[in-house]
This record gives C-alpha cells, sequence and structure tokens, in this order.
C-alpha cells in the first residue's frame, strides 16, 4: 500500500532494520522481521503491507537514517 | 523455552549419516554460560576431544546466536564460530592448533536462524559429495551442492542461494576453502567473513559449501515495554552523539581509531586516505539493529579496474581508506587486490600480511625467483608493487599452485620455518595470526595487550583506550564494564592505569558481548552500552533478572572455559608472547599507554599483573583450582595439567 503519512527515502536506508523489528514486535508482540508490515528490500526498495494501518507511523518513530520520515 | 530472547533448541547435523537431531537447549546452561560465545564452548568442551586434528570429521563446527540477536538491543547482530583451529597458534610448535571463536556481525543469517527456532547449530562429520545445509524452519536438510563446488567464489553462491531461496541468511565458502587452504575463511550474508584462523578449511573439510536458513516464527520478549523503555533511552543517546552523523555517512572510517589498523605493516603509518571514501563509496550499511552502518558498496570509477564492483565490505572498510596494505600508490589496485583475496574466500588481513611478509624477503634478497616458483615479487617503488603478480600469488594461494604458494596457504609458522625467518621477528604475528593492532601504534594498552593473552584468535574488544583519551574516561569506561570498586582502586591510580589488571576487565566484558550476541564496535566506540544497560537489556528481553555485577562474573566464567579449552590444548604462559617486531622495529617505539619504553622486565610484570587479577598461576599463566572453584567451574578440573612439572610451562 502507498502510505501518505510516512514519506520514504530509500537511499537513506541502511538496511539495519530496526522499522521491522519495531512493528513486529508491535503487532505480533514477537521480534520477526519477515512479519512485519513494512518491506525493506535493499538496497533502494521500501513498500509497506496492505494490512499496515495508514495511521501507525511507528517504524519511521524509529528509523535512525531519515529513510522514514512522518509527514504533518 | 521459558525464556524469552532464547529460541530454545539446538540443531545437531551429523554430515557423515545424514543424521538430523534437536535437542532442548538446556536452561542450566544458559543460566552458566550465557549464551552465543559462552554456550558455544561449553558444548565444544563436550564434542571435542583432546588432540583432534581440525581438519578431521569429528571437528565440530558450532554456530551460535545469543539471546539478544535478533532483537532490537542496539548493535546485537552477531554469531559466532567455534571450533579448534587449523592454523597452528604456537609461536614454535606447529601442531600446537587451540580453540577459536569467530564472530561477526549479520543482516540476515543470525535473526533468520532464530527465527528458524535455533539458538545453535552444530555440525559434525563430513559428507559424501558436496553438499550445503538447507534450514527452513522445522525442515532442516543436507542438499546437494555440486553444482556449486569449484565454480562459484563465496559472493556468487550467496547470490545463487539467495536467488533459489529469496530472504534468507547465508554462511558459504569459496575456492580456497574446497581447495582446504587453511588461510581461508567463510562469508557470511555476503559480506562479513566469520570463522578467522582457518574456519573456512574445516567447512571444506566436511564437504560443506553453505549454510542457508529462513525463519518466520518470531523470538520473544518477556516484558516488551520495559524493554522499549530502556531502547528509547539508548535510542536518543545515540543519535544525539555528535559523531553519529559521520558515522551514518562514512561508517567506519569516520572513528579515529581507524587510523591505528594495519597498513603495509605500518610502514609508514597511514592516515591521510580516508578522504578518497567519496570517491569509491555507493552506499554503506547496517547490520540489523545497528546505528553504525560499517559495511559499504565501492565501485571504482576510474582506471584500469573501473567498473569493479566491490562485495559489501566489512570492518574496517579498508579499501579506499587504507590502500596501504598492498602496497599500491593507486588505490585502485589495492581495491582489485581486496577483491582477489575475499572472492575465493581467503583470510584477508593475514593473506595481505604473508604476501607482504615474503615480498619483504624478495626485497631483501633472501628468498628469489627460485623459491616462489618464479613469481617476481620485488617492487617497483615503495608503493608500487607489481599488481599482476601479486594477484598471480594471491590466485595461486587459493588454488594451492606450487609449493611457494601452497605453503603460504598453510600459515605462518610453516612459511617462517620454510623460509628460516621467524615471522614475528618482522611482522606483528601473534599466536600464529596477523594482529588487529600494532601496539608500537596504539601503544601496548589493554586493546592491543589482550591480543597477547586472548586464548584464541585476536579479537576487536576496542575499549577507548587509544592514545589521548583523559584518565578519567578510562576509569569511567571501566566502571561502565562492570569493575567493582575494589577492583577499580587496585587498578587506577589518580593518574595512572595497570595495563594487564585493566585487560583481564576488557576480556571479561568481550565475553558478555559476544555470548549475548552483542558488537563491541558500537557498543565502544558509540558509547551505545555500558555493563548496566545490558543488563536491562537482558533482563526485559528473557525474563532472567540479572545485574551488571552477575553478568560480569559469567562473562569472567565464559572467558575461563575458553582459556580452559586451549589448556587443554597444551597452551600456557609461554604462548602469551608479545611479536619481537614490536620490540625490534623502529628503534624500540614499544611504548605504555604514558609512552614510556617498555622493558623486558615491564612487560613480564604487565603479564604477572594480568595473571594476578586473573587469579590464575602466574608461572604457568593458567587458571587455578581455586579460580575454578570459585566461577563454579569445578567440573572441568580434570583439564588443569599438573603444575608441579613447572619445567614444561616457563
Amino acid at each position: 500500500m502507498i502510505k501518505k503519512s510516512i514519506k520514504v527515502n530509500p537511499q537513506e536506508c541502511k538496511e539495519c532494520l530496526i522499522c521491522q523489528l519495531r512493528c513486529s514486535l508491535a503487532y505480533t508482540g514477537k521480534f520477526n522481521p519477515e512479519e512485519a508490515r513494512i518491506k525493506i528490500n535493499w538496497p533502494g526498495e521500501i513498500s509497506f503491507t496492505d494490512n499496515c494501518i495508514e495511521s501507525c507511523v511507528l517504524c519511521a518513530r524509529y528509523c535512525p537514517f531519515g529513510a522514514l520520515e512522518i509527514v504533518k | 523455552m521459558e525464556y524469552g530472547g532464547f529460541v530454545g533448541k539446538i540443531l545437531f547435523v551429523d554430515l557423515t549419516t545424514g543424521k538430523i537431531t534437536k535437542e532442548p537447549l538446556d536452561t542450566q546452561i544458559i543460566k552458566d554460560f550465557l549464551g552465543g560465545f559462552g554456550v558455544d564452548l561449553k558444548l565444544l568442551y563436550e564434542l571435542l576431544p583432546r588432540g583432534t586434528d581440525p581438519l578431521a570429521p569429528e571437528n565440530p563446527i558450532i554456530i551460535g546466536a545469543g539471546p539478544l540477536v535478533g532483537t532490537i538491543t542496539p548493535g546485537s547482530p552477531k554469531v559466532t564460530f567455534t571450533a579448534k583451529r587449523p592454523i597452528s597458534g604456537s609461536a614454535t610448535e606447529e601442531d600446537k592448533h587451540g580453540v577459536m571463536v569467530g564472530t561477526a556481525g549479520t543482516v540476515k543469517f543470525g535473526f533468520m536462524l532464530k527465527n528458524a527456532g535455533y539458538d545453535h547449530i552444530v555440525i559434525t562429520g563430513k559428507a559424501k559429495g558436496p553438499s550445503f545445509l538447507k534450514i527452513v524452519n522445522d525442515e532442516v536438510e543436507i542438499c546437494n551442492a555440486t553444482d556449486l563446488w569449484g565454480k562459484m567464489d563465496a559472493y556468487e553462491t550467496t547470490a545463487e542461494l539467495t536467488r533459489r531461496y529469496g530472504r534468507c541468511g547465508v554462511y558459504a565458502v569459496g575456492q580456497a576453502s574446497e581447495n582446504l587452504v587453511k588461510l581461508s575463511i567463510g562469508t557470511v550474508d555476503g559480506h562479513y567473513s566469520l570463522g578467522k584462523a582457518g574456519g573456512g578449511a574445516i567447512m571444506g573439510s566436511k564437504n560443506l559449501k553453505a549454510i542457508v536458513v529462513y525463519g518466520n516464527k518470531g523470538i520473544g520478549v518477556s516484558d516488551p515495554k520495559r524493554l522499549m523503555a530502556v531502547y528509547d533511552e539508548s535510542f536518543k543517546r545515540i543519535t544525539e552523539n555528535p559523531g553519529f552523523k559521520d558515522v551514518a555517512r562514512y561508517g567506519t572510517p569516520s572513528f579515529g581509531a581507524m587510523a591505528y589498523l594495519p597498513g603495509r605493516n605500518w610502514r609508514p603509518f597511514w592516515g591521510k586516505y580516508w578522504k578518497l571514501i567519496d570517491r569509491t563509496r555507493v552506499a554503506n550499511a547496517s547490520c540489523i539493529s545497528c546505528l553504525t552502518p560499517c559495511r559499504a558498496i565501492m565501485e571504482l570509477k576510474e582506471g584500469r579496474f573501473a567498473d569493479l564492483r566491490l562485495v559489501r565490505r566489512t570492518f574496517p572498510i579498508s579499501t579506499p581508506t587504507r590502500p596501504a596494505p598492498e602496497g599500491f600508490i593507486d588505490y585502485g589496485p589495492g581495491l582489485k587486490v581486496e577483491d582477489a583475496i575475499e572472492r575465493p574466500g581467503l583470510d584477508r588481513q593475514n593473506v595481505q600480511q604473508i604476501v607482504n611478509f615474503v615480498s619483504l624477503l624478495y626485497e631483501r634478497g633472501e628468498i628469489t625467483k627460485e623459491d616462489t616458483d618464479g613469481l617476481v615479487l620485488k617492487q617497483r617503488g615503495f608503493w608500487d608493487p607489481d599488481i599482476d603478480s601479486t594477484i598471480q600469488l594471491i590466485e595461486r594461494i587459493a588454488n594451492k599452485e606450487g609449493d611457494f604458494a601452497k605453503c603460504l596457504g598453510e600459515g605462518w609458522h610453516p612459511v617462517s620455518k620454510r623460509f628460516g625467518v621467524d615471522a614475528s621477528a618482522v611482522m606483528s604475528v601473534c599466536k600464529g595470526c596477523h594482529t588487529i593492532l600494532d601496539a608500537r601504534k596504539v601503544r601496548l594498552q589493554p586493546s592491543s595487550f589482550v591480543q597477547i593473552t586472548g586464548p584464541g584468535v585476536h579479537h576487536i574488544h576496542f575499549s577507548g583506550h587509544f592514545p589521548g583519551v583523559p584518565i578519567a574516561e578510562i576509569k569511567a569506561n571501566g566502571e561502565g564494564m562492570g569493575m567493582s570498586e575494589e577492583e577499580v582502586n587496585r587498578t587506577f591510580t589518580v593518574d595512572e592505569f595497570d595495563t594487564g589488571r585493566l585487560a583481564k576487565h576488557v576480556e571479561d566484558y568481550y565475553a558478555i558481548e559476544e555470548s549475548l550476541g552483542i558488537c563491541a564496535l558500537p557498543a565502544q566506540l558509540h558509547s551505545c552500552h555500558t555493563l548496566g544497560s545490558i543488563a536491562e537489556y537482558y533482563s526485559a528481553i528473557t525474563g532472567l533478572e540479572t545485574s551488571p555485577r552477575e553478568l560480569k562474573r559469567l562473562g569472567e566464567k565464559v572467558w575461563n572455559m575458553y582459556k580452559l579449552l586451549n589448556v587443554r590444548e597444551g597452551f600456557n604462559r609461554k604462548d602469551d608472547k608479545i611479536p619481537s617486531w614490536w620490540k625490534a622495529a623502529d628503534n624500540n617505539l614499544l611504548r605504555d599507554y604514558w609512552e614510556k619504553p617498555i622493558t623486558r622486565d615491564k612487560l613480564e610484570s604487565m603479564l604477572d599483573h594480568y595473571y594476578f587479577e586473573r587469579g590464575w598461576d602466574v608461572k604457568s599463566g593458567i587458571p587455578t583450582e581455586a579460580k575454578l572453584t570459585d566461577l563454579a567451574l569445578g567440573e572441568f578440573m580434570e583439564i588443569l595439567p599438573d603444575l608441579k612439572n613447572e619445567g614444561k610451562y616457563l
């Protein structure tokens, strides 16, 4: 899905997968990057799954490198 | 498994019989040995008979991922590779091998292994033909690798297995490992090297080309709320660190410490090349959970090797920052040489330096074309060796072509023996491997001292002791590593510290990090952890309430276990020997942290203090019965040799 709440800057992504770790902890209760609602195909691709919630910006809050920016 | 972080199983694979079993991870073993590094060692003790040939099927490969691997704990991507090492670890005895624990950061391998449900893999035996191990959650299969063996290098194998299985973790070896070249190493996730001191050759001896793993079961957390509270604090501290932006842009070369890594055997010391980074770097990236993106993709844009794209590079991002090891004035050939070393899976650090060593002997006229199977190793100028002959030599080492190259691939001692020159008198060689740090440059302080006392291979445990760091900061760092008030008081005075004593605590801290899966690099250089924060992460994730003091005790216990396994293979104080090159070169530039020259007596006294602090026997340099009892390691007492026969140990 395309999210309006998050601006994606794939060139800044460092593949640390902190976004996936945070997302999977929040929505599955476990650390499981494969089940995260944000998909990272480094280098260059960042996408969101269809069940990702538009208003949720948890992953962007934890991106240390500016690859995910919260749109205010 | 009732505790978070751990996933509760050890996977046993016998390649000879094809038998695959899954055993529960005993809760007592994690309480006694933490995980990763520590549990690997305990398993190795049980599985490795003393005196086993490192390339025999009986030598197990144990891969571990500690309880914090695959969690959000900052910088917790490390996996371990534990086995008996093929490269001799003794200065004088070729058949003395010892036990190695290699460690590496991973992007996928560590979290995939845990998500598949395994904390450790134990591989024994030898497959009938070329094979790779495939792990997809509960399905484990030994697969035919005939189409990879002898045809694909470590990176091509990683790419091919990723093409076949999609997102997965891959540990693969190249042709050098297949050929049982002892200076060979494996590559994890196509970038980091894992298995220094001959791990690649052990894979080759088992006919094992790769391990591929996929998992999506999830790693449980005991108290997510408590975990995120400590994480939020770490995240803020790291991202607000003044050096954070430089690190994010340049990776490891932005650290001042990189200036202390080797360039052409430190003659002369390099320093100005890091400005070239932007000319070749395409991107840099992190391991999972890490805010220190130390790996990079390099691409040459000009010169004879234009368009050479280097696979993801590792710490230290040598290449343009460090063309010196190969001695080329232009960094292009430097990158080309590194590519030539890494593709067939050769151990970069050792192979670079062993090539330097024989080139030096050639320049001095101590060896000639007759000794090198016709290769001219003479340089055209100090910074300008002949790239073609260098690459040719590297290819010959990987393919075991000719007696000369074959001997080089066996490691430092066979080479020293063949040419009658003690390598450690000309190069920074200690315990059979080239050191990471040179004490003449960084001074003989804990970070360089631990290369002498470390039982297995050299590890990176940067601990903030580089020249110029104020003593108060080093003291605070010691307290952060969990030193008690008493330990601090006997190690520090107002303006000095005791190197030998402090080294002991640096090692204990390293044992904790590697057992839990934390990388020493961001942990130390980024002030990202103290033992207090590590204890909080461990307690929140596992649900096993711990304290910095308890972790410190377990770190010491793990390090004693590491030492014991090497004592079992015959190691003692005689092997804790500084490379004589450090003393001989550059008009005795070996100095302590305060720039005072180090005499032989001073060095021996530093070692004495180290053993005192460890509570070990000072004469033999090995653990005592009292220390083992104190650490609840009494059951391993049988390893200790009879110290009445003191002559043997001095």
